[in-house]
């Protein structure tokens, strides 16, 4: 049994108990009532985010220091799925800012820098194709750790700009016990989910870089 | 394995849903229970109402709260609809690069035999 398959199955028992606990456990809450069940994939999604590009940019920095090619196939995989994770922010967004706020777009500072953060890794991509070999390699490493800057700016964009439609980020834990524990869960099982897609990718990108060089050294022979 | 493994994830979904049915129900109202409670309230009360007038507000009352609610749930559906939207693309876009790489892997490996047989 590969431990990818492992990782794979903790990852779907995971996302069924985070759905059970979503829908069945966590209280209706006060105010926004069922919609604010959108929260717990919402903010959880968010967090793997930050937490794909954190990857990207450790492993970019990795590749810069000793130029392994395993360091920059991790990075683009990461990256891949930190877009994934943060077309879910941006998409369930207005889905929640409609009944919420009574508009589906804002340019808010939490919700623009979050948009800027995604076109940067779209850009981080179009580079990626755009460029071969080393020159590609190290150009998308600069820019998956340059990207990286905006991050922290999406996190404290709240405090810095005092956008006043999304909470603080200390207002979370003010939720009730049930809250906190739905929502640690199914950051958990985003994380999981994360962490066994990459590994697939992962495995995925070194078959790729291993038949091509089967193939250029077939067309030599 | 690969065939255990949607067994195994088959096993947890259904041990979930288990518990999403024997654990909390959402409380559903009906109409004729509001009724129901509205006519014991007013009996208690022991005082004068126009029964016609309150029951055209309850009824106007509940029309309102079901339109809210389906309104909320409309939303709730959509997003949770996305996340698996996006996620089911992306799942999708992975397994057709692996079956592409699959696709290569087996041509190049005919090609490595015929090479040794012509060798």
């Amino acid at each position: 049994m590969k431990l990818s398959q492992v990782v794979g199955i903790v990852a779907m028992a995971f996302l069924f108990l985070a759905i059970y606990l979503v829908f069945s456990y966590a209280p209706i809450e006060t105010t926004m009532l069922e919609v604010q069940k959108i929260f717990y994939f919402h903010v959880s999604s968010a967090l793997t985010v930050f937490f794909a590009f954190g990857v990207t940019c450790l492993f970019s920095l990795l590749y810069l220091i000793k130029r392994n090619d395993k360091f920059d196939t991790v990075a683009a995989a990461s990256a891949e799925l930190g877009i994934v994770f943060c077309t879910i922010v941006l998409l369930t967004g207005p889905i929640w800012a409609k009944p919420a706020w009574n508009t589906w777009w804002n340019w808010e500072p939490r919700l623009t820098s979050t948009l800027i953060l995604w076109l940067m890794y779209i850009g981080y991509f179009i580079l990626r194709s755009a460029l071969a070999g080393e020159k590609k390699r190290v150009y998308s490493a600069v820019l998956g750790i340059l990207a990286f800057l905006d991050v922290p700016i999406v996190y404290f964009s709240v405090e810095i700009w005092q956008g006043n439609l999304h909470p603080d980020t200390d207002t979370k834990w003010n939720l009730a016990p049930q809250m906190v524990t739905t929502w640690m869960l199914t950051w958990l099982a985003l994380t999981v989910v994360y962490v066994f897609v990459l590994m697939v990718r992962y495995e995925m990108e070194r078959l790729k870089t291993r038949l091509e060089i089967i193939q250029y050294r077939q067309m030599g022979e | 394995m690969n065939k255990a493994a949607p067994l195994i994830v088959g096993l947890i979904f259904l041990i979930i849903f288990g518990l999403f049915l024997g654990g909390q129900v959402p409380i559903a109202i009906t109409e004729d229970e509001v009724r129901a409670a509205v006519d014991d309230t007013i009996a208690e009360m022991n005082a004068q109402v126009d029964e016609t007038q309150v029951s055209k507000a309850v009824s106007k009352s509940i029309e309102r709260l079901e339109e809210r609610q389906k309104r909320r749930l409309k939303f709730l559906v959509s997003a949770y609809f996305v996340i698996w939207l996006v996620f089911s693309l992306y799942v999708l876009r992975i397994a057709r690069a692996q079956s592409r790489l699959r696709q290569r892997l087996d041509q190049l490996e005919s090609h490595a035999k015929r090479s040794d047989d012509n060798s």
